[in-house]
């Protein structure tokens, strides 16, 4: 005797015949790769006919203990994502909060502003800087000229290039998380900031005390995609510190991010294995970050 | 029915080439200009014969029917479409299409192309190569061969396209050196460039100094690289020598021409630079940067300062002879031999070189062979030199005085004469190690010696960690 499932079943076999497709995607593009990634990065595993060769772990004991390369541009994504993440925050939420003033003028025309270098192509706006930091006679170092200043090597000098294309990259992503941040702020209720008013509070006050632990889910968002955005570190160094004569993520490595690190270990000596390792590591590295940020930043606030 | 067409096809094929044949000896229409007076030395020329014909031959019309027949004689067999790739170079672009229409007029086949920009193209042939979906034809520094013929990507030049003793006969041991295997080429050479120093003439004259001159030994150099040098305000505002830039010419030559078994052992794959003529080479190629001055990393950093007017000299494959012409057209510049980096040295220049290889998966081999002899005969090579900016492989070229009595062609050909191939078994994997010696030299200050040997110990590292066997 057959049972008939109550509407309650029949709804949760429809959901995933509909998830079915959606699903399937994923896992033949993310969770598939994923795994062969992983089985790569066990192995010596050179492209073509030459014999694939079990290594265990070596690849992840070589990535962690001999190589000096993987070390250094593990030491530039973490530099460049504390670099650009936070000083990107502060300037985006002071950005919004100034286009969030009830009567400002042009407010449209100055969040399309803020918002232009967003859509810009990242290849393209890494070519013009490329050019602004030139040393020698780029607008940046001509502007530092004006006051008398001598202005730094930038991608010439090795102890500045990454700052040369964080500076690139916050200027470049302001725009997006002012977008997040004006969403956020749109979301608090008008009567608390008046409630605030009517009990005298300071304007510092009414920011620490409303604003930010109201704006938190937001904070939380555009730190987590930040960091995230942070540790793939990719375009940008490929385009503004590679040419035809130089490898990017010169000049002395001191640019190479570890995305860098494994497409260059991956296509040049055309290897599968170790760069594999390199990608399984980057993925247990944003997971962590990920994870403790939320555990430090993300509050709960009601009032 | 299949049958009847590929008759009619090898038919037509055998006729063409016949006919073809006749016209064999004439000259190609890229054929070499009148040329002009040299501008004095042994070695010095302008540029504007040879850079003139560059711009000509690759604004021309296609390679003429005598190209695709000299001395063709493909093995009877029906000719069917294959597929090339190649990195992206506008002049060679331009002539490899020109040779696929002469091609299409002899042999009724019309080649499928395509120009892979120089970042992507190893990334795009590697993955292609391995997924069973590459081209048939491609093209591959001599140095990395190796590489690609241990994976089982090539496939050998077979006997009836030319046998090993025919290769050696035809073309210089410098190109071939790095195509054989196992008694086997898997590869026939192409795009052959030596290092030569360019001289901006103009600036030359006005630092009192005779563009007409080879520099005889390593300090006569260094004193006019220092003279050509001027700063304003403390900043430089005119480099004696474009090298911080792309330095690479000098750490493939300079150390190359100091050893005469090359900077590789053949028998143990031990990296030879890393011991006392080669930390002389370093220490002379770096101490201009960082003692000299003469260059600086953050003037006009990786912008063109020679074809911007402003560096004195700088050292270039002989391509850009042709390329100078069409990038800085009002610069006046002359080519020369380089000067002596090392106290004992044992060619005049070093030569790098790279292939037409034929993958071994490909399903039209003869075909694929068929038009890498048709690329690499001595006709075609005669439109590559006038059009591609590149010195000729085949030695019955490298002799021909009509060709050399170009003075631009002269000093490329004069150069190649005795040159020494740079035979370091990678390509951008050892240029990121030679580099990152250059850097650790002149950016990081670390001493001559350590950082040399740092980079001959990561080179050989590199083997290792590639497979490379002698």
């Amino acid at each position: 005797m057959r049972r008939r499932l109550g509407i309650s079943g029949r709804q949760t076999i429809w959901a995933y015949v509909f998830l079915a497709p959606a699903f399937l995607l994923f896992a033949l593009t993310v969770f598939f790769p994923m795994v062969r990634a992983f089985q790569f990065s066990l192995y010596h595993w050179p492209l073509g006919s030459a014999p694939k060769v079990f290594v265990g772990l070596d690849n992840y004991e070589r990535l962690l203990t001999d190589d000096s390369l993987f070390q250094k541009a593990l030491v530039n994504t973490l530099y460049f994502t504390v670099a650009t993440v936070i000083p990107t925050l502060v300037i985006a939420l002071a950005v919004a909060l100034l286009l969030n003033r009830p009567g400002l003028r042009a407010r449209g025309v100055f969040r399309t502003i803020y918002f232009v270098p967003v859509v810009t192509s990242l290849v393209a706006v890494a070519f013009v800087w490329r050019v602004l930091l030139e040393p020698s006679f780029g607008l940046v170092n001509g502007v530092f000229r004006l006051f008398g200043l001598h202005g730094p090597g930038w991608l010439a000098d090795p102890a500045w290039a990454l700052n040369g294309v964080a500076l690139m990259t916050i200027w470049r992503d302001v725009g997006y998380y002012m977008v997040i941040f004006l969403a956020g702020l749109q979301t608090i209720p008008r009567d608390i900031y008046d409630a605030a008013e009517v009990d005298g509070a300071s304007r510092w006050q009414t920011l620490r005390r409303i604003t930010l632990p109201l704006l938190n889910p937001s904070i939380v968002l555009a730190a987590v995609i930040g960091v995230i955005y942070g540790l793939q570190l990719f375009t940008q160094v490929y385009i503004m510190t590679g040419s035809p004569q130089r490898l990017a993520g010169g000049p002395s490595d001191s640019t190479t991010s570890i995305v860098l690190f494994i497409v260059q270990q991956a296509f040049r000596p055309l290897e599968m294995g170790y760069p594999s390792a390199a990608a399984i590591v980057l993925f247990g590295l944003i997971m962590l970050v990920t994870l403790v940020q939320l555990r430090l930043i993300q509050r709960r606030f009601e009032y | 029915m299949l049958r009847i067409r590929a008759r009619v096809v090898t038919t037509v094929a055998v006729v063409s080439l016949l006919v073809g044949a006749c016209g064999g000896a004439s000259t190609p229409s890229g054929s070499i200009a009148s040329s002009s007076e040299p501008t004095g030395s042994s070695s010095a020329a302008t540029p504007s014969s040879a850079a003139t014909q560059s711009s000509a031959a690759t604004q021309s019309a296609p390679p003429s029917q005598a190209a695709a027949t000299e001395q063709a004689s493909p093995p009877n067999i029906a000719l069917v479409p294959v597929t090339h790739w190649q990195h992206q170079s506008d002049a060679r672009a331009a002539l490899v299409k020109g040779f696929i229409a002469s091609y299409k007029e002899v042999t009724g086949v019309e080649n499928s192309f395509e120009s892979i920009p120089y970042g992507d193209y190893f990334t795009k042939l590697g993955a292609a190569l391995e997924a069973n979906n590459g081209p048939c034809v491609f093209q591959l520094p001599a140095n990395i061969l190796a590489e690609y013929q241990k994976r089982g990507e090539l496939a050998p030049v077979p006997d009836d396209v030319m046998t090993s003793a025919d290769i050696e006969s035809t073309f210089s041991p410098a190109s071939t050196r790095l195509l054989k295997f196992d008694g086997k080429y898997y590869g026939l050479p192409t795009d052959v460039q030596t290092m030569l120093l360019f001289y901006n003439d103009d600036l030359f004259r006005a630092a009192g100094l005779d563009p007409t001159k080879d520099f005889a030994t390593w300090d006569e150099f260094r004193e006019a690289a220092i003279k050509l040098t001027k700063s304003d305000g403390g900043q430089m505002s005119q480099a004696g020598l474009d090298i911080t830039g792309s330095p690479y010419q000098w750490y493939y030559s300079a150390p190359t021409l100091a050893y005469q078994d090359g900077l590789v052992n053949d028998s143990t794959l031990a990296i030879n630079y890393a011991s006392e003529p080669g930390y002389q080479v370093w220490d002379r190629l770096t101490s201009l940067v960082t003692k000299d001055k003469v260059d600086s990393p953050q003037f006009l950093a990786d912008q063109p300062k020679f074809a911007s007017g402003l560096a004195g000299m700088t050292l270039r494959e002989y391509t850009f002879s042709g390329v100078f012409k069409q990038t800085a057209p009002d610069l006046k510049y002359s080519v020369h031999l380089p000067p002596p980096v090392a106290d004992k040295q044992f060619a005049a220049a070093a030569t790098t070189s790279w292939s037409y290889a034929v993958g071994s998966d490909c399903k039209d081999q003869p075909s694929a062979w068929a038009w890498v002899r048709y690329l690499t005969s001595e006709a075609s090579q005669r439109i590559w030199i006038t059009g591609g900016g590149e010195l000729p492989s085949r030695t019955a070229v490298l002799n021909d005085a009509t060709l050399s009595a170009d003075p631009g062609v002269a000093v490329g050909f004069k150069s190649l004469a005795d040159a020494m191939p740079y035979d370091s078994l990678g390509w951008d994997d050892v240029f990121s190690v030679q580099q990152k010696i250059w850097d650790s030299i002149v950016l990081d200050g670390m001493d001559v010696k350590s950082a040399v040997d740092a980079g001959a110990k990561g080179e050989a590292d590199l083997y290792k960690q590639k497979g490379v066997t002698n």
